[in-house]
């Protein structure tokens, strides 16, 4: 199911003196079972982006096309976009409201009018995948960790079972093994069940870890869409905009710089160990 | 779509009145207000819109936002009319010797009268506020009306505690508002839909927005006095402010052009 958007135009409060220009002529195709690392400085229109591609917000002017389906277009039925286009939104842990971690899961399934039975289907399914035990399940939401609500979060928006997820940092004001074990268990969905995946975040390290294309945004343009190492290579310009690159890519070119001679297309700590040991094992230092 | 909705009025430019001092225009507006409720002619609100006029030009605020404050009240505006006109008693007006009666409808001279004077009156007291609204920053308002009702504190009027209530209410409703929004839109991305459906649906449809909310609310507030506790807040008492409010030049000038402006309402309602 790709999702393409032609010339997207979006202006905040138009007409008024408080007028803003969110977004300006942004056009990209993404395809099927991608995973799309999404990065900008705060402002720099990521979350306005992600709001059309599910149609909570309207174009105000090109257009963004989910499956086939304009989402300016009246006729088009909003709910089917939205089962197909999921969005944990940032802290999405503040959208609980239901009485049961189960119930608040079945919210979404609910919506879609589905019976009983493939409801529980979804919910068991998906607190499988985010790793919620069962026990949780008659548990109030609001009785959980910080992590947990996330996971019933996240469960809710997937029992949607919608074919794109779009997350606006997941992990964000996690601790570390819960930021790992959410991401990871994201990748794992992304590579068992074809799901694509559009990730917001401001860690690099994570974004290089498991996109495999990058877009940047700078002032509500899309300055860069491209591969991983593509991005990176271009470091001094993502400087520029606010941005970094991976700290082990910032060693392997450092390293490079310093007449080394080291491969600098390297973004993540286990490729630049790997590339460091290769140097020294050649230059016979180990 | 929340976003749209402007919270207060307040128009921030720069003007002479934009710059006055809130109590000084706090008190000028109500005896505005006053004034309006003594005028007996309609002499008098040729000087009332004349002064309304001098008040919005020298607030560099266009007519087009002064006006607009009645639009809410326009119905409240043409029922007192209607009422004024068909139900005061007086001397019916003949149009072609047909006298304008209806049962206990009747248009009357007095009752023609009244409603003018009524709607009138309406207006300008909407146009008056607005004013003083459109040119005074929520906060400003705030202070100006804790320090007018300091002096009651003497009898047991918390003055400090309901303003600082006040100005918290104020700064929290963006903040409201944006967080609905995106509540809104959460549960939008999970198929919830607010538009469609009876009124009990639709005030079903509500609860996933209003329960993460309240459950916000109670969290910010409870951070909230954490963190003015932290910075040993006590309440009002021995309190001092960053910026004082100063009553200067331009203040008494003002108070001056509302003294002149009573003496020609009263003027008038003795000789016109």
């Amino acid at each position: 199911m790709p999702i393409e958007v032609k010339n997207l135009n979006h202006i905040y409060s138009k007409g008024s003196p408080f007028e803003k220009t969110a977004l300006s002529d942004i056009s990209f195709k993404i395809n099927d079972g991608e995973f799309v690392g999404l990065i900008g400085h705060t402002g720099s229109g990521k979350s306005t982006l992600i709001q059309h591609l599910n149609g909570l917000l309207k174009p105000d002017g090109g257009s963004v096309i989910v499956d086939g389906l304009d989402i300016s277009d009246k006729t088009v039925n909003m709910r089917e976009i939205r089962s197909k286009v999921g969005i944990v939104f940032q802290y999405p842990e503040y959208q609980l409201f239901e009485e049961t971690v189960y119930k608040d899961i079945a919210y979404g399934p609910k919506n879609l009018g589905l019976d009983e039975k493939e409801i529980d289907a979804r919910v068991r399914h998906v607190a499988e995948v985010v790793g919620l035990d069962e026990k949780y399940f008659e548990k109030s939401p609001f009785e959980l960790s910080g992590g947990q609500k996330r996971r019933v979060a996240i469960a809710g928006v997937l029992a949607m079972n919608p074919k794109m997820l779009i997350l606006d940092e997941p992990a964000a004001g996690l601790d570390p093994v819960g930021r790992d074990e959410i991401l990871n268990r994201i990748k794992l969905l992304h590579e068992t069940e074809g799901l694509t995946v559009v990730l917001v975040s401001h860690s690099m390290e994570d974004i290089a870890r498991l996109a495999e294309r990058i877009m940047v945004m700078c002032d509500g343009e899309l300055k860069m869409f491209d591969t991983v190492e593509n991005i990176f290579s271009r470091s001094a310009e993502l400087s520029s905009m606010g941005l970094n690159v991976p700290q082990a890519c910032l060693v392997m070119q450092g390293l490079k710089k310093n007449g080394i001679a080291v491969d600098d297309k390297i973004y993540t700590v286990e490729k630049a160990c790997k590339e460091i040991l290769r140097y020294l094992g050649e230059v016979g230092k180990c | 779509m929340l976003k749209d909705i402007t919270l207060g009025q307040y128009f921030p430019i720069e003007s002479p009145v934009h710059s006055m001092d809130p109590r000084i225009k706090i008190i000028i507006t109500l005896v505005f207000i006053i004034a309006i409720f003594f005028i007996k002619s309609l002499w008098g609100f040729v000087a009332v819109a004349l002064y309304v006029i001098f008040a919005v030009k020298l607030s560099r605020v266009s007519f087009k936002l002064v006006l607009k404050g009645i639009r809410p009240i326009l119905f409240l505006i043409i029922f007192t009319a209607l009422i004024n006109l068909f139900m005061t008693n007086g001397e019916i007006v003949n149009i072609g010797g047909v006298p304008l009666k209806a049962g206990f409808l009747k248009i009357t001279k007095e009752g023609f009268y009244s409603a003018t004077v009524m709607s009138l009156r309406l207006v300008f007291l909407v146009m008056g506020t607005s004013i003083l609204t459109l040119t005074t920053s929520p906060i400003l308002l705030t202070d100006g009306v804790e320090k007018l009702l300091s002096p009651f504190s003497k009898i047991g009027l918390p003055a400090h505690e309901l303003a600082m209530m006040m100005t918290i209410a104020l700064r929290f409703i963006p903040t409201l508002l944006e967080e609905t929004d995106k509540i809104m839109k959460a549960q939008m991305a999970r198929g919830a839909d607010f538009e469609s459906g009876n009124i009990i649906n639709r005030a079903k449809a509500l609860i996933p927005i209003l329960v993460p909310l309240f459950i916000s609310s109670f969290r910010r507030a409870d951070e909230l006095a954490v963190a003015m506790e932290c910075r040993c807040y006590r309440g009002g008492k021995g309190r001092t402010r960053l910026n004082e409010l100063k009553i200067g030049t331009r203040d008494w000038i003002a108070c001056l052009s509302m003294l002149t402006f009573m003496a020609v309402i009263v003027l008038i309602n003795m000789y016109l």
